[in-house]
Parts: C-alpha cells; structure tokens; sequence
C-alpha cells in the first residue's frame, strides 16, 4: 500500500516536472503554428532563365543572351526587375558580345504602373556613359528591350535619373518620354 | 533714326495665395516692354508645357499651360503697349491654365520658348519686317526711316524667294560639355566645331546661302537653345554634326538620322493620336510638350529623311569611309526644329583609327565637302520642284 502511494507520488511529481520541462516547447509550437498560419506560403527561391540584350562589337546592334537567375519571390516583378537590371550592368560573360552599361551604374529603384516599368538609375549612369548615339541607344534599347522581352504584360519602359524624367544620357537620345520595345536594333541571324 | 524710346518696364503681380505643394505656381507674369518687342515671363513650375494657338479676329494669342494649376477662376492683368492690351489666365481644367493675350494689332510675329532655372514661359512679340534676326535675338531693333518695317501676320512672311536659304549648322557639345572623348585623348566638341566652321565656310563662299553656327567657339548651349535659335532665326536647314562613341573600340562608319519620336518609324499614328488630346483634353500627362515638339519637326520628316539620305551618301562619297546609313531616332536636338533637321554623325571618336582621321584637317575638310555638297544637291532638287510647280 505504501509502495503504492510512493509510486503515485513520484509519478505525480514525475508529470508535474515534465509538465514545466514540455508546456513552453508545446507553447512555442502553438506559437510557430499560428505565425505560419499568419504569413503567406513563402516559396522556395527558383531559377528563372531570362533575356539580356547586349551589344555586338561591330554593328553596334543588339543580341539576345540567355541567363539563368535565382528569383526569391516570384510573385514581386519589381525585385525581378531590379535582378535582370542587374544582371544587365554586369555585362556578358563571353568576349563575342558588349556590355551595354557602365558598370558603375546603380539602380535606384523599379516602380511599375499600368503598362510601364519605371526604372531609376543614379546620376552614375551618366557620369560614367561613354558618350556618342550609338552608345545611347545601346544603353536604352537594352534596357527597354530585355524588361519589355521578359515582362510582356508590359508596353513601355521609361528610364529615370535620381528620381526623375532626364533629357539625355549624354546629349543625344531624348530619354523624357517611356519607350517602346525596338525591334529593329535587334541583331538578326541570317 | 532709332527708335528711341526709354525701355519701360511694366511689373504685373498677381496678387495670389501661397500655393500648397503642385497647386498654383503661376504667381508672377512679368511684362516688358523694349524697342524691339514686348516681353511676357511667365513663371512656371518646372516641367510645364504649352501648347500655343493665335487667333485672328480680335487679335489674340492663346496658351494652354500644363500640368498647372490656379486657385482663382480668371485674373486678368491691363497693360499699355504697343502689343499686348491685357492678359488673362484663367483656369480650363483640373491641370491647365489657359493664357489669353489679347492684341492691339494683328500685326505681329510672336516667339514662344521655354526656361529652367527659373522656370518659365517667354512669350516674345514684335513687330513682323525684314530685318527680324536682331529682334529674335533679344538685340535692338534696327530700323530706319529709309527702310520702315513691312507689316503682316506672322503666317503670311513671304516665302523665300527660290536661292535665298538660312542654314543652321550646330556644331555637337562645346564649353563645360565635351561629348565623347577619344582613346587619346580627342574631344569630339572640338572635331565637331571645327568640322562646322569649314561647312559654313564651303557655305559662304555662294551668296544665296545665308550661314549660322549656333556655337562660334568653344561654349556650352544647351539642347533646347540650339533649336530656339534655328527657330528664331527662320532657318531653312538644321544639320547638327556629331562624332559617334561606343563601347567597342571596332564600331566604324558615318551614319546620319533624322527624328523620330519611336526610332525606325515606329508610333507616328500614335503620336497623332495624342495631339487631339493635347488640345481636347483637361487630363494631360506631364510630357505633352515632348509630343508636341515631336509634331513640330514632325511635319518636316520626309524632308528631313531626304536631306539626310542625300547628304549621307555625299559624305560617303566624299571621304571614302564605311556607310552605316541614313536612321531615324528621338533626337533632343533635332525635336521641335521647325524646319528640316538632321544630324550628321561623321565617324567613331572611340574608335582609335577613326579618331586618328577626324583629328586630321584634310579629313575633316572632305567631311565637311560632303556635308557642304549634300546641303547644295538638297536646295539645288528643292529649287526645281519650285521652278516646276511655282
């Protein structure tokens, strides 16, 4: 009877440790629970392959090469944006094509608003810009053709500088107004 | 005997409130009265376009403002002039104002241009006649009792007679600007001057041609100015001369544009399209000026097209180099030139080899021949239309 009533203590006591020990793990689970809940189903980041015009070395036209990217989200077309933007100031991997921007160019930010992507660029798009309307509209057409080739839902690409509509890059190609996707500076293969 | 009148100055201020962020901005419209014109400034916010209309009966000039805003319905300023009898603003919709000057006389000849820093609209109006450059120029007028003013609306400025041209030559960049810069060293400001100053040269030599340069030396103008001074001069002929710049030191070859809003022909419809809700419409985005100035040169763009095709294969010709060809493109110098308009991009300053021939004087002299002959063949095929069809 008593090695009973010692066996109830001891399970008691046994329950009432475990009790202290699991209820904040249990606790933490609910809370986990909950705030999955909470949160949209992230997705695991993915691979996309994307288009990027660069420039050919003799004709000053563009060319499309394919990349692969790792997208985090794929539901935020302003972060692929600015990814492909990126990737575009990077340049070429291989010595048969041309980068079509500085590489000292910084993206700003990337707005997106009915048919147009807005994409802003500091002043180091300029500042750095070799000059002559070849150039210019290389640095443009890239920019426009590869986000208008890779979004098509959108028709327009306007090129920003500090936030705000700019003349020129470098005094030639008026840049005040969103463009259109140019198919015809796009290298043709015969 | 001059027209020796003390310039008076009239301040107009239109008493108004202080404006909240994007409302009113139209505070302060300033009237002046010279010798050779009157003189309307009106302030604006930056980034405001216009669009301007000039009625004949009663005389009046009309200007839609916009995007802008004014927190009264109509104001109206009385001024004594010679030109201009009162100006009224008053609002059209939600983002235009609309500027009406009425006139004392339908005789006149009214420039409109635009400023930054302050940013304004400058209406300039003055007296129609012969000797209108130093007018449009902001100098005084020259004007003689041998040789009185000839009066008439600006529309009906007799044609040119056949073999009387004004071209203007823009020479690229210049002052703090100096274009693109060659692998050693070259600076294209200074290739496009003195490219411009053998054309004009070829040019002076026939008296039917009367010469500008928008630049004589080394000085900064910016964009908009070139045109403005095409413009205010009357010119019949804009060739812009650039040298070409890009990334690969291999790029090579004279290639020469003309303006287009969406390059290679693309968008002209739609451009049209816009124009009717440029006038129509109270819902107007911020850069209907672009398009405006678009439709300006637009109106020359099969002339621009041919003098482009027809001074590019001159130069071709002329100095034996590669032939990329004739294109079209928006250009911030060539839009809103009223008046054919090209520019001419003579070769690669970033190609090592290119660079090398530009900076030679014989180069550049066969360049300019080519330029100068392009020029001639294009007046020379305008004059026989007009000697066959006058």
């Amino acid at each position: 009877m008593r090695k009973k009533l010692l066996i109830f203590i001891v399970l008691m006591v046994g329950a009432f440790i475990a009790g202290i020990v699991f209820a904040p793990l249990l606790q933490e689970k609910t809370y986990h629970l909950k705030e999955w809940i909470k949160r949209p189903v992230s997705l695991p980041p993915v691979s996309k392959v994307v288009t990027l015009y660069f420039s050919t070395p003799e004709d000053e036209l563009l060319v499309p090469v394919e990349r692969k990217i790792i997208i985090n989200d794929t539901r935020n077309i302003n972060d692929q944006i600015r990814k492909i933007i990126q990737e575009l100031i990077k340049g070429p991997q291989t010595s048969s094509f041309l980068s079509t921007l500085p590489p000292q160019t910084k993206l700003r930010a990337v707005y997106t608003r009915e048919d147009v992507i807005y994409v802003d660029f500091s002043s180091s798009l300029i500042e750095n810009h070799p000059g002559g309307t070849s150039a210019e509209l290389v640095s443009i057409y890239s920019i426009v053709n590869t986000l208008l080739e890779n979004f098509p839902s959108y028709s327009r690409v306007q090129i920003l500088i500090e936030g705000k509509p700019h003349s020129t890059l470098a005094g030639h190609i008026d840049i005040r107004q969103p463009f259109r996707k140019n198919t015809k500076i796009i290298k043709t293969t015969e | 005997m001059r027209f020796a009148v003390g310039v008076v100055f009239f301040l107009i201020t239109l008493v108004t409130q202080v404006s909240q962020a994007g409302e009113l901005s139209i505070d302060k419209v300033k009237i002046t009265s010279e010798p050779a014109h009157t003189r309307i400034f009106i302030p604006v916010p930056e980034g405001t376009g216009y669009v301007a209309k000039d009625i004949d009966a009663p005389p009046r000039l009309v200007l839609n403002l916009f995007p802008v805003r004014i927190n009264f319905t109509c104001k109206e300023i009385r001024v004594e002039d010679r030109f201009i009898q009162k100006i009224c603003l008053l609002k059209d919709s939600e983002n235009v104002v609309k500027a009406a000057v009425d006139l004392n006389t339908s005789e006149y000849i009214f420039d409109i241009s635009s400023q930054s820093q302050p940013s304004a609209v400058i209406i300039q109006i003055r007296p129609p006649g012969k000797d209108i450059i130093p007018a449009l120029l902001g100098l005084e007028s020259i004007e003689t009792e041998e040789n009185p003013p000839s009066f008439g609306p600006w529309q009906k400025i007799p044609k040119k007679k056949v073999g009387n041209y004004r071209i203007v030559i823009d020479p690229g960049h210049g002052g703090k600007d100096p274009g693109a810069i060659g692998p050693s060293g070259t600076r294209e400001k200074d290739i496009t001057l003195a490219i411009a100053r053998k054309v004009a040269e070829l040019l002076n030599q026939n008296s039917e041609f009367q010469v500008y340069l928008t630049r004589e030396g080394d000085e900064f103008i910016p964009l908009d100015r070139r045109t403005e001074i095409a413009n205010l001069l009357g010119g019949d002929l804009f060739v812009s001369i650039h040298t070409n710049a890009t990334w690969s030191s291999r790029a090579k070859g004279i290639e020469t544009f003309y303006n287009s809003r969406y390059p290679y022909g693309e968008g002209a419809k739609e451009v049209a399209m816009r124009e009717n809700a440029v006038f129509g419409s109270g819902d107007l985005p911020s850069t209907v000026k672009n398009i405006i100035w678009d439709l300006i040169q637009n109106q020359y763009r099969q002339e621009s097209k041919e003098l482009a095709r027809i001074v590019q294969e001159k130069i071709v010709r002329a100095s034996n180099t590669s032939n990329r060809g004739v294109k079209s493109a928006p250009f911030y110098v060539l839009r809103g030139a009223n008046m054919p308009a090209i520019l001419v991009e003579v070769g690669f300053i970033s190609n090592p080899w290119e660079e090398r021939k530009l900076k030679n004087a014989k180069f550049q002299e066969l360049i300019a021949r080519g330029i100068y002959q392009g020029i001639v063949t294009y007046i020379n095929s305008l004059d026989k239309k007009k000697t066959e069809n006058p």
